[in-house]
């Protein structure tokens, strides 16, 4: 069993993480551990571990955050891990078809949501006509032709 | 209902059907239970209709069955029974105790169990340390009897859309009468009573529009075809002053009177109106005026129509923000038209539009009408009074001054009841707690006749629009509302999902759940 030890440096949002490779460790997985939230004892030099925030777990077909690495004994930490489902299934999600409610780069504005905020004092403006009444005429009205 | 034992049975190997049902047995060991409850189970199979009737109660496969033995997870637990039928695709659900539920899939597909009770899901988790076998989960169960649904699935997570095997959901109501038909001394459960059951009330309907988007335009109308001129009993003149001076001069001076008396008791009874109008009077010749059909030797330019048209031109309203910003109610619209004051417009009508304003005038009375064209169509039409009469009697003048108060009257109202309206208005809006609802300001009062030609003469539009905040960034980090369907691979950056039905991602239902939550809290694409 294989696992990769990365440095995120990405959102969490992100599908596509930003990642630093730092080591890959073989063992066999002697105990039984979840495989959305892993926890695992490796042996090996802790300073190195306590540099990565990101592993790969290539049996499991997962990537994980590490949540928590706790050192137990001279030679041996425990890593935590929490599944990232969005990149772990980054390839599947990108498959699917959705409404799409906010997006970056594709948007219709005359969509009233709420979203754009307006400041208290607006402003005010006047917009003439061309033309209006530009004469004064008399007009007398008698009886009779 | 804690610390009593149940036993779920589930079947599957037919997509088409399921069930899922709870009954009590008594606690056997190992295949004891199987082998002696064998023929109690193809009689309850058989007597209990939600339970699949077609499922057969098949002979174990010992091999099997001692593998599961093996695997050293069974060791400490009573086993209470297993069951599976005989599909191509064997599935084994392996049941312990009377607080936790333990399912052991052989299958070649990869699989998921998943027991819930209403929306809530109960505990399930994944083991690796199985070998061999596909998945082992742990349930919890609740074995709470209430009137919430219960359900136990068994999803193929090889599948498109998570496609259940199996899946059965039964009421507890139904569950619970089937469970105490098994447990002597314990009151049958009652359910409460629905009044409004068995309903029906509502309907199914709407979506049947015609979709019809023809629009007729309304041009502005010509002018009347018959005026009080064409009936010969009026003649209307559009003197100069200094012709209006000699026709006075005629009047209160060389007046034949006896003439005139055989016609009227007074020659000013002849004069009908003198008025001032903001229009050129058409030109219809010079004729003599004739008071009371006596010749005053006087010579002045007939009006050749009653009827005036004046345009005003157009305008048209371009969008500032292309967003709904530059609607109701965050821009607002207001029109001024000389001699008939200021209207609010509706944004919807203007908006993007050309509003094009055309008069039509009679000089007779000063009566106008103003058209407002939206594109092409008139949308509003508003009547005033144009001209400004001029007193040759003091009757005349008694009349143009109670005008005027009238008038003046009308706008003293209107200032009285906008200020009386305005703090319950403002009340009102503040409890909207919103920015945009602002009250609405009378921009004018009465503009009729004299006060009209006081006035502002050009037509003007009166737009109060919002000002933006619009933070740096704002599409990278919250994106713009879409509303639009799209694959996700083919869409970039900021992104938040109204609606997904996620399908073929082969990860479990708790995963699922997190990615759905994850897309509509938004995600980089």
């Amino acid at each position: 069993m294989t696992i990769d030890l990365f440095i995120n440096t990405s959102d969490r949002r992100q599908l596509t993480k930003q990642l630093t490779p730092v080591v890959s460790l073989t063992g066999a997985l002697r105990d039984s551990t979840s495989i959305l939230s892993p926890v695992i004892l490796i042996e090996g030099d802790s300073s190195v571990l306590s540099t990565c925030n990101y592993m790969y777990i290539p049996a499991f077909s997962r990537y994980y955050y590490i949540t928590e690495i706790v050192s137990v004994r001279m030679g041996f930490t425990y890593v935590t891990g929490s599944v990232d489902v969005l990149t772990s299934w980054a390839t599947e999600i990108r498959a699917n078809t959705a409404i799409i409610k906010r997006q970056e780069n594709e948007w219709n504005l005359y969509l009233n949501d709420g979203s754009l905020k307006i400041y208290q004092d607006g402003a005010v403006l006047t917009r003439p006509f061309p033309s209006g009444f530009t004469t004064q005429e008399l007009v007398l009205a008698v009886a009779g032709s | 209902m804690a610390g009593e034992v149940r036993t779920f049975l589930a079947h599957v190997g037919s997509y088409a059907s399921a069930d899922t049902m709870v009954i009590n047995v008594p606690t056997f060991a190992n295949n004891e239970w199987f082998d002696t409850q064998k023929q109690s189970m193809e009689q309850i199979i058989a007597n209990y209709p939600f339970f699949n009737p077609t499922c057969t109660w098949v002979a174990v496969e010992e091999n099997r069955y001692s593998a599961m033995l093996q695997s050293g997870f069974a060791s400490g637990h009573v086993i209470q029974g297993y069951f599976y039928n005989s599909s191509t695709q064997p599935l084994i659900l392996y049941f312990t105790s009377d607080r936790w539920l333990s399912i052991l899939i052989n299958s070649p597909q990869q699989c998921e169990v998943t027991y819930h009770v209403g929306n809530v899901y109960h505990t399930k988790d994944h083991s690796s340390s199985l070998t061999g076998f596909s998945a082992f989960t742990f349930l919890t169960l609740d074995t709470t009897v209430s009137t919430r649904t219960e359900q136990l699935s068994i999803y193929d997570i090889d599948a498109p859309r998570f496609r259940a095997i199996t899946s059965s959901t039964e009421t507890t109501e139904a569950l619970a009468d089937f469970y105490y038909s098994f447990w002597d001394g314990v009151p049958p459960y009652t359910p409460s009573v629905d009044p409004y059951e068995p309903g029906g009330e509502s309907d199914t309907g709407g979506g049947d529009g015609t979709f019809d988007d023809t629009s007729v335009p309304v041009p502005v109308p010509g002018l009347p075809g018959i005026s009080a001129v064409d009936t010969k009993f009026i003649t209307l003149y559009n003197p100069t002053l200094s012709e209006l001076q000699s026709l006075a001069r005629y009047m209160w001076s060389s007046f034949d009177l006896n003439t005139f008396r055989k016609l009227f008791a007074d020659p000013m009874d002849c004069i009908l109106g003198l008025s001032i109008v903001p229009v050129a009077v058409p030109d219809g010749g010079q004729a003599e005026v004739k008071v009371g059909n006596i010749g005053t030797g006087v010579q002045m330019n007939k009006a050749g129509a009653q009827y005036v048209t004046v345009d005003c031109g157009s305008l048209t309203v371009e969008r500032y923000w292309g967003a709904y910003l530059d609607f109701a109610p965050y821009t607002r619209a207001e029109i001024y038209l000389p001699y008939i004051g200021a209207h609010a417009l509706a944004m919807d009508d203007i908006m993007g539009k050309t509003v094009h304003v055309v008069y039509n005038i009679d000089i007779l009375s000063g009566a106008c009408a103003a058209f407002l064209e939206c594109d092409g169509t008139v949308l509003y039409t508003f009547t005033g009074q144009c001209s400004s009469s001029i007193p040759i009697s003091g009757n005349d003048f008694t009349s143009v001054i109670n005008g005027i108060l009238g008038a003046a009257c009308s706008i003293g109202s209107t200032v009285l009841s906008g200020g009386a309206a305005a703090p319950a208005a403002v009340s009102s809006i503040a409890s909207l707690a919103t920015n945009v609802m602002k009250p609405t300001v009378e921009k004018s009062g009465a503009m009729a006749g004299t006060g009209g030609m006081l006035s502002v003469q050009v037509p003007y539009l009166i737009l109060t629009r919002p000002k933006q905040a619009i933070p740096g960034s704002q599409n990278k980090e919250m994106g713009y509302p879409a509303f639009i369907t799209r694959v996700l691979g083919n869409v970039s950056g900021y992104t938040e999902i109204e609606s997904v039905h996620l399908t073929g991602i082969p990860c479990t239902s708790q995963e699922l759940v997190e990615i759905e939550a994850a897309l509509k809290e938004g995600v980089i694409l």
